[in-house]
């Protein structure tokens, strides 16, 4: 489902080299390494979200960046969701509008139901009228995950999503990534996490 | 979640950044609007100086001249008198198309109108040509009938007394930003009665005839220069002088080019430091939201749409702060009107409606030019910047 190949991206020393990757549909891949080796810009560059030096990547057969700006962009709110490590909630929503603002963005048309019952899955319901800077940073991240798993998109890539978490919010958010790779979705995510990387079908190493 | 509510909740939810902004364009478009409409005004007032005495040139004497100026374009109070017997030849030197006197008579305090004297302007009907312009009803004025400035209280069928007599006002001339909209207009014949009469002898020693200057205007095709030397040459033993309503206004008129060209470098002084705050802030403001950008294209959000949502929240800043901007000028110039005009000491007339809705329309477009520079500026970054990176992911 996603290929890339000889993917290159470098920042001075540091960076991927000649990267080779393939992930099948409907499958759990954990990439690992040690801090820096590059597994975030992996996953930037799979996305759709970071153009690689050289190399490309492919999602069900088209080169994402031989797409235009506008195509690839829209990749991501309907083929890929991506959750990604850095803050990336719009402070001035609530977090249920931060939750449908993706998929509004997507064109597609959430429902608060929806929105509702993964809430509740996640734990969060108490936080919904909360703004993101009033919630803790679990809960900020479980609402990271949240707004991703609204967008129902076939492939979900996380980058470190149960870092920094306590046990039983990391638990929560790998249940959620378990139970939709469950369902079909295909998962790509970056961590340090041995419990997460145990659960993928794949470990690929990075760096 | 539609546009209008993301924009209000986001504008609701930054206040500081929001006030800022809208404090930008509000102070920009008060130094535009208020500056641009204060010097239009002393523009407007400055043309009417021409057009409004309808004469080319006026003959007075020569001591005399200052106050005439003052009278004429300042609105303030004179007596000038001299016997006008002299000059009744001007009418018939070639060149000259009409000639008419008009007479000043400064009175005491009048409780309707001023707060100290207030000029009454004697006008001869019969061969006016300068009041009747400004209304059909001064060749008919007769008898103790007046017509008031527009600067007063009064209002057409009011009477005033002026000089132990009841006069009728049958007209309100409309502004002219000049000393005439404090006056009080009276048919000469009348005044001649006053200056004549035995109870204001030690005002006007009891003479007629006497005028305060004649009024001229001249053939479309004579020379004014010519027409001018050749009068003053007719009228020398008299004491008075022809002078060019022009040359006359010239020393104003430089004084409220003068003033317009100060009131322009203060406002475009300020409105530089205003669109520089102002470009500063929406670019800083743009800088820092670089993340919220990046995560709404990350989550999908196509940069255009990145660029409504946020050029929308600046859109409805820009039009909230102009709008204030825009009304506290019309709060503050409008009622204090009257109240500049005399503080100003030279004419001032309120622009035309029109030409009002294209100031502010200007301003406007000024406004939302700095505010296109800004954004362009900004977000020519950001549609440059992988959106990894305006995240500052660490790649």
């Amino acid at each position: 489902m996603i290929k890339g190949q000889n993917i290159t991206k470098t920042f001075g020393d540091s960076g991927l080299h000649s990267m080779d990757i393939s992930v099948g549909k409907g499958e759990m891949i954990g990439l690992a390494g040690a801090s820096g080796c590059g597994k975030s810009t992996l996953l930037n560059i799979l996305t759709g979200m970071l153009r690689p030096d050289s190399g490309t990547v492919t999602i069900a057969g088209d080169d994402i960046y031989a797409l235009s700006e506008k195509k690839r962009t829209a990749l991501r709110g309907n083929v890929i969701g991506y959750v990604m490590q850095k803050n990336s909630l719009l402070p001035e929503l609530t977090v249920m509008q931060n939750i449908l603002f993706p998929a509004h963005m997507a064109g597609k048309s959430p429902t608060e139901i929806k929105a509702q019952e993964l809430a509740e899955r996640l734990s969060i319901t108490g936080q919904l009228s909360s703004y993101p800077a009033q919630i803790s940073g679990g809960e900020y991240r479980r609402v990271m995950l949240a707004r991703i798993l609204m967008l129902d998109t076939p492939i979900i890539a996380a980058d470190e999503p149960t870092s920094n978490l306590d046990r039983e919010s990391a638990q929560i958010v790998r249940d959620m990534l378990l139970d939709a790779n469950k369902n079909g979705t295909t998962i790509i995510t970056a961590s340090h996490d041995p419990l997460l990387l145990e659960s993928a079908d794949r470990v690929v190493e990075v760096g | 979640m539609n546009t209008l509510k993301y924009v209000l909740q986001v504008i609701s939810r930054s206040r500081f950044r929001s006030t800022i902004i809208f404090l930008l364009f509000f102070v920009t478009t008060v130094c535009l609007f208020g500056t641009g409409l204060f010097t239009g005004n002393l523009k407007s007032g400055s043309q009417k100086l021409y057009g409004r005495t309808y004469a080319d040139m006026i003959a007075v004497p020569e001591e005399y001249l200052d106050s005439a100026k003052d009278m004429l374009f300042k609105g303030k109070t004179c007596s000038i008198m001299f016997r006008g017997d002299a000059l009744s030849d001007i009418g018939s030197i070639s060149g000259v198309q009409a000639v008419s006197p008009q007479l000043y008579l400064e009175t005491l305090e009048l409780s309707c109108c001023s707060d100290g004297g207030i000029q009454v302007v004697a006008f001869d009907p019969d061969t006016d040509f300068a009041v009747s312009q400004w209304t059909d009803s001064a060749k008919e004025l007769s008898g103790y009938q007046a017509l008031a400035g527009s600067g007063g209280s009064l209002r057409k069928g009011d009477t005033i007394m002026l000089f132990d007599r009841e006069f009728t006002v049958t007209d309100v001339l409309e502004e002219t930003g000049m000393g005439y909209d404090n006056s009080i207009f009276i048919p000469y014949d009348a005044a001649d009665e006053i200056t004549s009469s035995d109870k204001y002898e030690f005002m006007f020693g009891k003479k007629s005839g006497l005028v305060s200057m004649l009024l001229i205007r001249k053939l479309p095709e004579t020379d004014i220069n010519d027409l001018s030397q050749r009068i003053t040459e007719v009228i020398s033993e008299s004491g008075a002088k022809v002078y060019p309503i022009d040359d006359l206004a010239s020393d104003l008129r430089s004084h409220i080019d003068f003033m317009a060209k100060m009131t322009g470098i203060v406002s475009g002084f300020a409105v530089v430091i205003a669109a520089v705050a102002l470009f500063a802030m929406v670019t800083l403001s743009f800088h820092q939201r670089r993340r919220v950008a990046g995560s709404m294209i990350s989550a999908g959000c196509p940069r255009g749409k990145v660029l409504r949502l946020f050029l929308s929240e600046y859109l409805t800043l820009f039009a909230a702060g102009a709008a204030a901007g825009i009304v506290l000028v019309c709060i503050f110039l409008l009622p204090l009107h009257e109240e500049l005009k005399s503080a100003l000491d030279m004419p001032y007339k309120l622009i035309s409606p029109a030409g009002a809705v294209s100031l502010a329309a200007r301003t406007l477009g000024i406004d939302l030019a700095m505010l296109a520079a800004a954004v362009s500026f900004t977000f020519a970054g950001i549609l440059r910047t992988e959106p990894a990176l305006l995240m500052e992911e660490q790649v």
